[in-house]
């Protein structure tokens, strides 16, 4: 090559390079123009008229939030009113004129995290932590250790609040046994002998099945269960073995998401005269109703809890439409992480302020018949030193169906949980 | 093994991880290089013509044509702004691009839910007629859309890279870079032309997928190793090998678990894959040389 042509070359290297740069440069600010112009909806507006706003020192709350994982479908929602309930705390006089400050740690529902996210968070200062994950209940040896009280928002396991170390831990949902038995008490009504459970293959749906699945076997026949990966794109092939097994019902089982609506629909195609029933509280994750091909989940009963005459319910459903639209479609979730910051601003205050843990902790065990914005009217969440999970009887509990708009439409109306204790 | 239901999931599975699989010919026929983003070029495809449509009220082919438009681009920063140059400075070694471009499968990811969220989507339906029903099986119109598309895109492949002057050079410069170089052949612009040309198909594949089971951020990591798998099965003999690869691939995720149960599906796959790596890694059909 002769020097005029080398730098010929160099110089159209040069100007390639440029290219290059300018290019990648153009894609990359498109990216962030694009993505800060639509901002994701992230976040909750705040909350509340502006009123006694809190001023004194922050309190600091700990919320492990797993945003990331398939779990999001339902913590997604739970971090938001978690935030608004937060900011509205904080806008009517916080906890004795001290806000709160939340800080936020993401275990993506990895049990081997959840110990070191705690653990951060206490370093951050936390006095209070609220478990918005799937994974709680691995934190319970750490949350002994450093003597921060606890709620797991939305957790059903009881694992979490009962022992070993649970001094500080505590549940507002009703336990998974009370499921089993209001799904028992609606397939004894409707002559449900024998089901065939699809599952993904998580560890929070293991853990789930492993109590579930004992209690469920008192009243029914499990013929057949049915395992797909939770990022699977395809259950025909397991749909399939469970049809050979001719069950009278199919509980679908997994942490909600796009699985439970790609089980619903393979269920509804190969297997459109089955009776569906949803563990995944599916029927509180309105992001995933969409995913659905139209009519799909037309008769599926869902566990649910929230009942339209709880007058508590009624009240929470007006203020989330004031900061989220008359539209917005208030779930089980919203209730549950707005009752957990009620519970915990309540024993805060009677503790006489939110940074002395111990009698925080105290305080929540002394909590009783604190109305529940879930639930049937008059339900309500009760603490003592024996008894951390808050869960006063079934009626917390309601069974909803979907209708041919894909929507959770009304109650189950062959069976619903009277209000005796399980 | 007689439900239809059962072969029709299968052809779907298969087709989309065919066209996943020709996106990694193209630019393995182009560069010799195996370009691991493709799963996420398919995800960003499928995901982002879903956010434009459902989240800010897009007209729906003008979110497709957005989307497609900008995974094109995202291949070509991937050549332009990485791969290139890591392979200018690192010689004859493959291993440093082949990390640049596995660390930017999982940026792509990250980014993406950063942009769109981390929930999943539905995706777009892009034909708008009622599902076709037989007996108790079911062909919804993702199904058929994916399948005619892929036997389109497939048979306008071969085509291009036989007939056409852009396709030959692909191969020329694919089979031998240096000798390309040598003979005058503008290899860059070849290498350019055949990342673009595999964010095009795999934009494709994930529009045409996502109505399954939705997209989200976290899909580009599956859909890049079944693509991946399904060309090693295939082989790289033709532009068809990814087909069967991919057909053959999307028949054992159906039938596996239908004989073996759900848990069986990832060992038996992972030993197919062990098998293939061990004794048969130029895939099914392979290459011949005439020496």
């Amino acid at each position: 090559m002769s020097h005029s042509d080398s730098i010929r070359a160099g110089g159209r290297r040069s100007r390639r390079r440029w290219l290059a740069a300018a290019l990648g440069g153009t894609v990359l600010l498109a990216t962030v123009v694009v993505g800060g112009a639509f901002p994701g909806s992230a976040g909750a507006s705040s909350a509340g008229k502006p009123g006694t706003k809190a001023t004194g020192t922050p309190i600091v709350v700990g919320e492990d939030w797993d945003s990331t994982s398939a779990s999001a479908a339902f913590t997604d929602v739970t971090g938001k009113t978690l935030q608004l309930a937060i900011n509205q705390l904080n806008n009517t006089g916080g906890v004795l004129g001290h806000p709160i400050k939340l800080v936020i740690g993401n275990d993506e529902s990895d049990p081997t995290k959840t110990p070191a996210v705690t653990q951060q968070l206490a370093s951050e200062g936390a006095q209070f932590i609220l478990f918005n994950t799937g994974t709680d209940a691995t934190a319970k040896p750490t949350i002994e250790k450093l003597g921060i009280p606890s709620i797991g928002v939305t957790d059903v396991i009881p694992t979490f609040a009962v022992a070993p170390d649970n001094s500080y831990t505590y549940l507002l949902s009703s336990p998974l046994s009370d499921w089993a038995s209001v799904y028992c008490g609606a397939w004894k009504k409707t002559g449900v002998k024998t089901i065939g459970v699809l599952r993904d293959d998580s560890t929070t749906t293991a853990s789930l099945d492993n109590i579930l699945f004992p209690a469920l076997q008192k009243c029914v026949k499990i013929v057949d269960v049915e395992t797909a990966s939770g990022t699977t794109s395809d259950v025909t092939a397991q749909v399939a073995r469970l049809k050979s097994h001719n069950p009278n019902a199919v509980l679908v089982a997994d942490l909600g998401g796009s699985f439970e609506i790609l089980a619903q629909e393979s269920v509804h195609q190969l297997m459109p005269t089955t009776p569906r029933y949803s563990l995944a509280t599916i029927v509180n994750e309105p992001a995933t109703w969409s995913l659905a091909t139209p009519g799909s989940l037309n008769g599926v009963i869902s566990m649910g809890s929230l009942n339209p005459t709880n007058p508590q319910t009624v009240k929470l459903k007006a203020f989330l439409a004031q900061h989220d639209g008359a539209s917005y479609p208030m779930t089980a979730f919203d209730a549950d992480a707005w009752d957990a910051v009620q519970l915990m601003k309540t024993a805060m205050v009677k503790a006489g302020g939110g940074n002395d843990p111990a009698k925080t902790n105290a305080q929540m065990q002394a909590i009783t018949k604190y109305l529940a914005s879930f639930g049937q009217p008059g339900y309500n969440l009760t603490y003592s030193a024996t008894k951390h999970a808050g869960a006063t009887g079934l009626c917390g509990l309601v069974l909803q169906q979907f209708g041919s708009n894909n929507k959770p439409t009304k109650a189950f109306a062959k069976y619903q949980p009277s209000c005796k204790t399980s | 093994m007689t439900d239809p239901q059962l072969w029709i999931s299968a052809a779907e599975l298969g087709c989309f991880f065919g066209l996943l699989a020709l996106s990694y010919y193209v630019v393995l026929a182009g560069t010799g290089f195996f370009n691991f983003a493709i799963g996420p070029y398919a995800m960003v495809g499928g995901l982002s013509a879903a956010w434009l449509v459902l989240e800010h009220g897009f007209e729906l082919w003008l979110a497709v044509a957005i989307a497609v438009v900008a995974t094109m681009a995202l291949a070509a920063v991937t050549e332009l702004a990485v791969v290139r140059p890591v392979q200018r400075r690192s010689g004859r070694s493959e291993l440093p691009a082949l990390v640049a471009v596995t660390a930017v499968l999982f940026a792509i990811e990250q980014l993406a839910g950063v942009i769109f969220g981390y929930t999943t989507l539905p995706g777009q339906e892009l034909l708008n007629i009622q599902p076709i029903t037989f007996g108790t099986s079911v062909i919804l119109p993702s199904d058929l859309l994916l399948g005619i598309v892929t036997i389109v895109v497939f048979g306008g492949m071969a085509l291009w890279v036989r007939l056409s002057r852009t396709g030959r050079l692909l191969r020329a410069v694919g089979d031998s870079r240096d000798a390309a170089a040598l003979l005058g052949l503008p290899v860059n612009r070849i290498r350019l032309v055949a990342f673009v040309l595999s964010g095009l198909l795999a934009a494709v594949a994930g529009l045409l997928f996502a109505p399954k089971a939705g997209v989200s951020s976290t899909s580009g990591l599956d859909w890049a190793l079944s693509g991946f798998l399904a060309l090693v099965v295939g082989g790289t003999a033709t532009v068809w090998a990814p087909l069967i690869g991919g057909l053959i691939l999307g028949a054992l995720q159906v039938f596996i678990p239908f004989y073996f149960g759900g848990p069986s599906l990832s060992y038996l796959l992972l030993v197919l894959a062990i098998v293939f790596f061990a004794f048969r890694p130029q895939g099914i059909f392979a290459r011949r040389v005439r020496v």
